[in-house]
């Protein structure tokens, strides 16, 4: 990565988030989806001057896919590193990205790093890892659509210190839409009233409203020359439900918006 | 409060599904416009849209809902009326006003509420123009003249010629419209400019009686009584006047003409509002408020209370636990807390042993039929899908190679070891842990048979749970499955009975099918608070696979509720929340008479119907 990615803070998490990683304490993100927090550990990672691991994680996301696991070659059998391991080893920023989507027992393996102990044990190879002294641990998932099967142990939990987003203030989800899609200020600001509308309808029909990152996706449309109702319909509107009845309310105000 | 008689909703058929339909979309269309809730009505009786307290009533007739020209005349209305909730904050005393007066001030306040509207929401003039489309040559009368204003309020780019017209417009926006607009073209900009009139609703009642004075001096009729507001979306204006008492921020001192300036007017009812007030109608900022989304509703009256509020004060039988839980309202949008008592009661209560036999146990040969019977659907009862893909690893054959396997393979080949041959790896679809609840409708309308089936519902619901049950543990289901049968019926709000018949962990014996046989039909269907209380359930046993299969004829209905839609919508909400939190929600519906009712609640592809050739084969 050579340039900084673009970040606009929503409040002190940048603070925040420095103090955590001056005394190595792992970092647990909670958000919605599309609100920031990627872009946001990469700002980071790039502003504190660290390499950054980012794995997603899924169910079928085994220990060994973090740690690593043997392989053969000619000369016999070869180690071979996972993401997690290499990140130890040399000192960068390992984002785990929906930590809560991977099982339990994978989610274990971190333990011994996010507390004091600050150790990998790779039990296949016998060895126990000494994280770098720059070796940070972020995690994050999103509380809204984790189901209840799916929630993180305590024991996990614990481990972390929280930083909690959710849709910026109004004004500066405007900037963040205008700088990201290239449009203008006021259209960006109307595309922002749009997205604060259609999240009134969460939990009445729709799991979540519209995300920073659809309304850069509108906006994007918008920019490429796309109507504004064809670009909200195609990057809001679509996504968003398979309800005909909510779809056309959608519909409504996308075409009352513009 | 009581509930407006809402008649649309008691017929049956495609008509009143249309409706339900255009009434969702106009709900969430008023919540994503204005973050407003007002209760929607139909009727084809009314001959204005009208905002009360109760709601918004809209002239509709149902089968003509589903016409795509009627749902915009209806998205139209419902963007009017949530511009008054939200804009309109003062209501007016119509104490000395007359009735041309007041006709005049709700056209100047529409305007003035849908110039607001469309400084934040430019995209509805668009909607609303189509209404206003006039000939410009036809007679000036005073209707017609109505509607040319109105037009030249809402569209600024509307030019008319007409004195009064011109003189209503320029009113109206004050000099804002000469400061900042072309004065030929008398073009106000919505944008940039806004008019001092629309921050100041008490003026309008200065304006309303020079423009009426100007009516008078053109000799021009007016009947309030045949008057009716123009265009057709906007609604009668009814609730802008106070019934009586004190002014609310308006001007009482503002201008009224004298009689004589009305003089060329025929006034044909004086004392009345146009349109004929209704003085039982409370002051329409209750009503308004009541409808503001930001405003708690504790206090709101009950939904068709029949009942008392005496949960705490049941007199239960010491096995009963009472749990309370929240409902749907669908009038207001909001759940209302603590709302429904539900008392569960375990397998050895009360209403089982009263219905026993004097033997204990049920005769062995009606336990026998009850088995193969049920035996016969074993294979047929609903296979919960979204199994978890797990790669299996050291296996004897596979997709790809296992390569901790190769290794440990190689290895041992390396130290002149027998290697393990199981070197391959593939993906299976592997069902996790689950726990089923299969959830008994018990209310009397089970005790039907439905269309072409001989058991009544009771019966076929007795049949598939027992076929459920005996399915636990099966490899088909997964080796760690795991089943219960529970029960419900209904007795209003506070006697929402929960019966469980068999615990999760408890075998399928004689005894669990004593009980199933000793099952009676009685009361009602309160299914979304039974449906909540199951679930609570099953997320209580934290397993990775929480399913909830209702076994139900799909009709809704208490002794204290008499909207028809109501529980069928609450039942549906709770669905909705369950599914959100993980339980995998599924109905069994035993009435094909009924499928739209259950499509209704549990989704198009979340029930199906009881096969009869599976039932027929025994």
């Amino acid at each position: 990565m050579t340039q900084e990615p673009w970040y606009q803070p929503i409040g002190d998490e940048c603070t925040l988030f420095e103090a955590a990683y001056a005394r190595r304490l792992p970092v647990l993100l909670k958000g919605p989806t599309g609100c920031g927090k990627t872009r946001f550990v990469e700002h980071m990672a790039r502003r504190l001057g660290r390499p950054l691991v980012t794995i997603a994680c899924h169910d079928d996301l085994s220990a060994s896919d973090l740690t690593g696991r043997w392989l053969l070659d000619a000369g016999g059998t070869r180690w071979l590193d996972g993401p997690l391991t290499t990140a130890v080893r040399t000192g960068a920023i390992c984002y785990l990205d929906e930590l809560v989507e991977a099982r339990s027992d994978t989610t274990v393996v971190i333990h011994p790093l996010a507390d004091s102990r600050r150790v990998l044990p790779l039990d296949k190879c016998n060895q126990l890892v000494h994280a770098h002294p720059d070796f940070a641990l972020v995690v994050s998932y999103n509380p809204g659509y984790a189901s209840h099967h799916k929630v993180l142990k305590p024991s996990t939990l614990q481990r972390f210190c929280g930083i909690e987003f959710g849709p910026p203030e109004a004004e500066i989800e405007a900037r963040i839409v205008a700088h990201e899609s290239g449009i203008d200020p006021a259209l960006a600001a109307r595309l922002v009233a749009l997205g604060a509308r259609t999240r009134r309808l969460q939990g009445q029909g729709l799991d979540e409203g519209a995300s920073t990152r659809m309304l850069v996706h509108a906006g994007v449309l918008m920019q490429q020359g796309v109507a504004a109702q064809a670009a909200c319909r195609m990057a809001l509107v679509t996504p968003l439900t398979d309800d005909p009845d909510l779809a056309q309310a959608l519909r409504a105000v996308v075409d009352a918006t513009f | 409060m009581s509930p407006m008689p809402d008649r649309t909703d008691s017929t049956p058929g495609p008509a009143a599904r249309d409706w339900c339909s255009l009434r969702a979309h106009l709900q969430a269309t008023a919540r994503l416009l204005w973050d407003v809730a007002p209760p929607l009505h139909a009727e084809d009786t009314a001959e204005s849209v009208r905002l009360s307290r109760h709601g918004v009533t809209l002239p509709l007739r149902l089968d003509a809902a589903a016409d795509p020209g009627e749902r915009r005349d209806c998205r139209a209305a419902i963007a009017h009326a949530g511009a008054h909730l939200v804009h309109s904050t003062q209501r007016f005393d119509p104490q000395g006003l007359k009735p041309i007066t007041m006709a005049l001030i709700g056209l100047l306040e529409d305007a003035r509420v849908e110039w607001l509207a469309c400084r934040e929401l430019p995209g509805l003039r668009r909607l609303w123009a189509p209404f206003h489309e006039i000939d410009l040559g036809e007679a000036a009368d005073f209707e017609s003249l109505m509607r040319r204003l109105s037009r030249a309020l809402l569209l600024p780019e509307a030019h008319d010629p007409h004195p009064w017209v011109a003189k209503g417009r320029r009113l109206f926006f004050g000099s804002t419209m000469q400061g900042c607009a072309d004065p030929a073209a008398s073009t106000p900009s919505v944008v940039d400019c806004p008019p001092g009139l629309i921050g100041d609703p008490a003026s309008l009642r200065r304006v309303a009686s020079l423009l009426g004075n100007d009516i008078g001096q053109m000799r021009l009729s007016f009947n309030a009584k045949t008057y009716r507001v123009q265009p057709t979306y906007r609604d009668d204006n009814q609730w802008l006047w106070q019934p009586s008492g004190a002014v609310t921020g308006l001007d009482s001192t503002a201008l009224e003409l004298p009689a004589q300036a009305h003089d060329g007017v025929s006034v044909a009812a004086s004392s009345a509002s146009p349109g004929g007030k209704q003085a039982s109608d409370p002051p329409a900022s209750t009503a308004i408020e009541a409808h503001r989304l930001d405003r708690p509703i504790a206090q709101a009256d009950p939904q068709a209370d029949g009942g008392s509020r005496q949960s705490t004060e049941l007199q239960t039988p010491v096995d009963v636990t009472v749990h309370l839980y929240p409902e749907w309202d669908r009038l207001i949008c909001r759940s209302r807390a603590q709302w429904c008592s539900v008392l569960e009661s375990g397998a050895a209560a009360a209403r089982l042993a009263s219905h026993s036999s004097a033997d204990g146990f049920c005769d062995s040969r009606a336990v026998e039929v009850l088995r193969m019977r049920a035996r016969s659907l074993r294979a047929w009862v609903p296979q919960w899908a979204e199994q978890a893909a797990r790669r299996s690893v050291r296996q004897t054959d596979g997709d790809s190679l296992d390569i901790d396997a190769m290794v440990e393979c190689g290895v041992a080949l390396r130290v002149g070891q027998r290697p393990d041959e199981r070197v391959y790896q593939g993906r299976e679809r592997r069902r996790r842990d689950s726990v089923t609840v299969c959830l008994l409708d018990l209310s009397a309308s089970t005790a039907r048979s439905a269309a072409r089936h001989t058991d009544s519902g009771l019966d076929q619901a007795r049949i598939v749970a027992l076929a459920e049950a005996w399915s636990e543990g099966s490899p088909a289901r997964g080796d760690r499955s795991a089943c219960a049968v529970h029960g419900f019926w209904s007795d209003g709000r506070h006697r929402v009975h929960y019966q469980r018949i068999k615990e999760i962990d408890e075998p399928v014996d004689a005894r669990v099918l004593d009980r199933l046989l000793r099952l009676r039909s009685e009361g009602s269907t309160r299914l979304g608070a039974a449906l909540r209380h199951a679930s609570a359930l099953l997320l209580a046993r934290r397993t990775p696979r929480m399913n909830l299969l209702v076994i139900s004829d799909g009709e809704t209905h208490d002794i204290d509720v008499h909207d028809p839609r109501y529980l069928s919508e609450d039942a549906r909400q709770a669905v909705r929340e369950a599914r959100a939190q993980g339980v995998a929600v599924r109905c069994l519906a035993l009435d094909p008479a009924r499928e739209e009712d259950v499509r209704a609640i549990f989704g198009r592809d979340g029930y199906r119907l009881l096969p009869l050739s599976g039932l027929r084969s025994v």
